[in-house]
């Protein structure tokens, strides 16, 4: 009876230190609690505000026959960027990830390709200039500035490309393989459809940072504001007549109108990419 | 008993490690030849040496001789040889496409083109790995969207269809459950009357149901191979007998 | 789809081992009956041949009962049915050991032959005629997997029992009237007790059959 009596304070005042901790615990991690959900809200607040802005400000601006130039120049933009980077980008993903073997060249190229994603894209627009347009007298032009965009937009298709392609498991290649495929086979008909998505969520990436794009194209494909009838024509995107007009403060209302346009752009873009990554988790 | 498999003193080498040790070892016409043994006694590096697929390890070094119906399958075409002695993997891995175009794959890229000709191929071969009146409702459904043993069935028959001869398995009831298990050691009991089984399974019990034969291998070395009624109501190697009965590994 | 198909046939053909095996005995204990009863030596060869046979099957059976369990590893009803056939086929070889003994016996005895005249041999062929009866109704029972049949067999034990000592009771008394029964007393008291062996050995088979049947031990 006595062991127990004693026993019996000792424990109670481990249970009220066990309290102690419980409670200090349970304030520390209230506190965290409180500051990631403001730092959540600050992020939602400000996207929808400037959203917000931008949509109330413009959206009585919008005048698509007007913009129409813009936007025939942005496609072909995007178009003529794509078309040379996503050839030559997903080719070079798919030496990498499936020929080379891991070495110091390997390496050397991988780290390359990164970098080159930091590069800030105004250096891209001056060595397009430089070299494009006047080195290779190309003059201001869609060419010029689709090479431009697209030697911006490699390293993107390199690297995304790259991890659709490791996604796609070693016992596809195996089984394919197993069947008596050859390589090159196994590549064209399971590793590539089986990667698809995530190539595709990629482009779509790159066709947003094209769209977007306002220094490289503005110093390589000049400003000239019409229907261009050849890719060697100066031509004028949606975002560079953005910046025109915000910064020469022609028509500030017009700019809004534009920027909304772009927006909506944008955001179609990503919701397209967002629904292709959702099919590609079903694939799986 | 004629031999479709001849190993002579095979060893071979990961970089530096020695995964197998002087191998002697004959697979028979018709037979299934279970390999058995602890984790990394070189079972499965000795079966994906049969269709060459231990080409695709990094840094490997084969000394010896593996024969395919006399001829030494490292002068053969790899492709060629895979044609002949197919394999089935551990995890079923059906491509992401649909029933029929996973069955056709193999005759594909033999150059069979004719739909009749595809459609009697995937029909006969779906029939034989016995999962036919499951599917003949889906063949263009996606082959992901079947149970975990019925997709392990699908890549039985996508390796039948392409009419090998061998047939390799590296643990293919190891990522099921056990009635799904006993389907597929019904199945091999069943194809193997037309085709020469060689199987690794950790599964000793299931070494014991299926395989005429079975090879106890230990640390690259092959330790004992006999009937299966033998080895296991009587081994010959104490280290056998060990192992079959739970003693150690 | 049925799985285990290659060991539902293994063991079916198990059962079919098992049950051609009880065919042989009975018809080992047939003739048995036969050189007992009518004193009708002329095939008794086949007894002798039986008994071999008899040993040879139960050493077969018996080894493919431990490949099953090896390879198979057998559970419930599949265990139950191999540990069965194993006891079984064990009390089948001894049932045939005891019919050739008897056969010998009755060798012994051949010149001086009783009859049915007498009420002790009339009582011998009676529990013969009886102990037959339970071994074909054992195995019959076991075709339709009829366990109440079962359950009468091993009750029936306790009434041969009783006919033994019953018997042997007559066979002293008879030896100590008659001077020159004493020599024929000893192997007509074998052959009875070699007729109560069967009849146990017939209780064992029908108590691994219900084993068999229920999963009950009896």
């Amino acid at each position: 009876m006595e062991i127990i009596n004693t026993a019996t304070p000792s424990s109670n005042i481990v249970k009220s230190n066990s309290k102690l901790i419980n409670t200090k615990r349970k304030t520390k991690e209230k506190l965290i609690y409180i500051f990631l959900g403001l730092a959540t809200a600050i992020t939602l607040g400000f996207l929808f505000w400037l959203v917000g802005y931008i949509i109330i400000n413009g959206i009585l601006h919008i005048d698509l026959i007007y913009l129409m130039p813009a936007i025939v120049t942005t496609i072909y933009m995007v178009l003529i960027g794509l078309g040379i980077a996503v050839p030559i980008g997903v080719g070079a993903a798919i030496y990498l990830q499936e020929y080379a073997t891991e070495g110091k060249f390997v390496k050397v190229i991988r780290f390359a390709t990164e970098c080159l994603t930091a590069v800030p894209s105004i250096l891209f627009g001056l060595f397009g200039m430089l070299f494009f347009v006047t080195t290779l007298k190309m003059s201001w032009s869609l060419l010029a500035g689709g090479l431009t965009v697209s030697i911006m937009i490699l390293p993107t298709v390199v690297k995304t490309t790259e991890e659709a392609l490791k996604t796609v498991p070693i016992s596809y290649r195996e089984a394919s393989l197993a069947l008596g495929a050859n390589k090159i086979m196994t590549i064209l008909k399971v590793v590539l459809p089986s990667s698809i998505p995530g190539i595709l969520a990629g482009i779509v990436l790159s066709m947003g940072r094209i769209i977007g794009e306002t220094a490289a194209i503005y110093l390589t494909a000049g400003t000239v504001f019409g229907f261009p009838d050849s890719i060697m024509n100066s031509g004028r995107t949606l975002s560079v007549h953005l910046y025109i007009l915000a910064k020469e403060g022609v028509s500030l209302s017009e700019a809004y109108g534009a920027a909304v346009v772009l927006l909506i752009i944008i955001l179609s873009l990503n919701c397209l990419s967002y629904f292709i990554a959702t099919k590609m988790k079903k694939l799986k | 008993m004629n031999e479709i498999i001849k190993i002579n003193a095979l060893n071979f080498y990961y970089g530096d490690f020695k995964a197998l040790n002087n191998i002697n070892l004959d697979v028979f016409k018709n037979e299934v030849l279970s390999f058995i043994g602890p984790s990394g006694c070189g079972k499965s590096t000795l079966l994906r040496i049969l269709n060459r697929m231990s080409d695709l390890a990094a840094d490997n070094r084969v000394e010896g001789e593996v024969k395919f119906k006399g001829e030494d399958i490292f002068k053969l075409d790899a492709i060629e040889l895979r044609k002949k002695v197919g394999m089935v993997f551990q995890k079923p891995n059906p491509f992401p496409m649909s029933i029929y175009d996973n069955i056709a794959y193999g005759p594909r890229m033999q150059g069979i083109k004719k739909k009749a000709e595809l459609d009697e191929i995937v029909e006969s071969s779906l029939k034989a790995a016995a999962i036919w009146e499951e599917v003949k409702d889906k063949l263009k459904k996606s082959a992901i969207g079947v149970s975990g043993g019925q997709q392990q069935r699908l890549c039985i028959a996508r390796s039948i269809a392409i009419k090998p001869e061998i047939l390799l398995m590296d643990e293919p009831t190891s990522a099921l459950d056990p009635i799904s298990t006993l389907k597929i050691e019904d199945l091999i009991n069943e194809i193997k009357q037309e085709y020469t089984i060689v199987i690794v399974t950790h599964n000793m019990q299931q070494a014991a149901r299926i395989s005429d034969r079975t090879a106890f291998f230990l640390l690259g070395d092959l330790i004992e191979i006999g009937n299966t009624d033998k080895m296991f109501s009587m081994p010959q190697k104490k280290k056998t007998e060990e192992y079959i009965t739970g003693r150690f590994g | 789809m049925t799985t285990r198909i290659n060991f539902t046939n293994e063991l079916n053909k198990l059962c079919d081992s098992m049950s051609a095996m009880g065919d042989e005995i009975k018809s080992l204990f047939e003739i048995t009956l036969k050189v007992l009863i009518e004193n009708d030596f002329s095939n008794i060869e086949e007894v002798l041949k039986g008994e071999e046979r008899s040993d040879e099957l139960e050493i077969q059976i018996q080894k493919n009962c431990v490949l099953l369990i090896a390879k198979e590893q057998p559970i419930a009803r599949d265990l139950r049915l191999i540990i069965s056939v194993i006891n079984i086929t064990t009390d089948m070889e001894r049932i045939a050991d005891q019919c050739e003994d008897i056969c010998n016996y009755c060798l012994k005895i051949k010149d001086n032959p009783h009859t049915d005249d007498d009420a002790f041999k009339r009582h011998i062929n009676k529990m013969a005629i009886s102990t037959a009866q339970m071994l074909a109704d054992t195995f019959d029972a076991y075709k339709n997997k009829d366990v109440k049949i079962l359950q009468e067999v091993c009750e029936f034990d306790d009434k041969i029992d009783a006919r033994f000592n019953q018997i042997w009771t007559e066979i002293i008394a008879m030896m100590s009237e008659n001077e020159h029964f004493i020599a024929f007393g000893p192997p007509y008291i074998m052959i009875i007790k070699y007729l109560e062996r069967i009849a146990d050995h017939v209780t064992n088979i029908a108590e691994w059959m219900i084993y068999n049947i229920t999963g009950e031990y009896v």
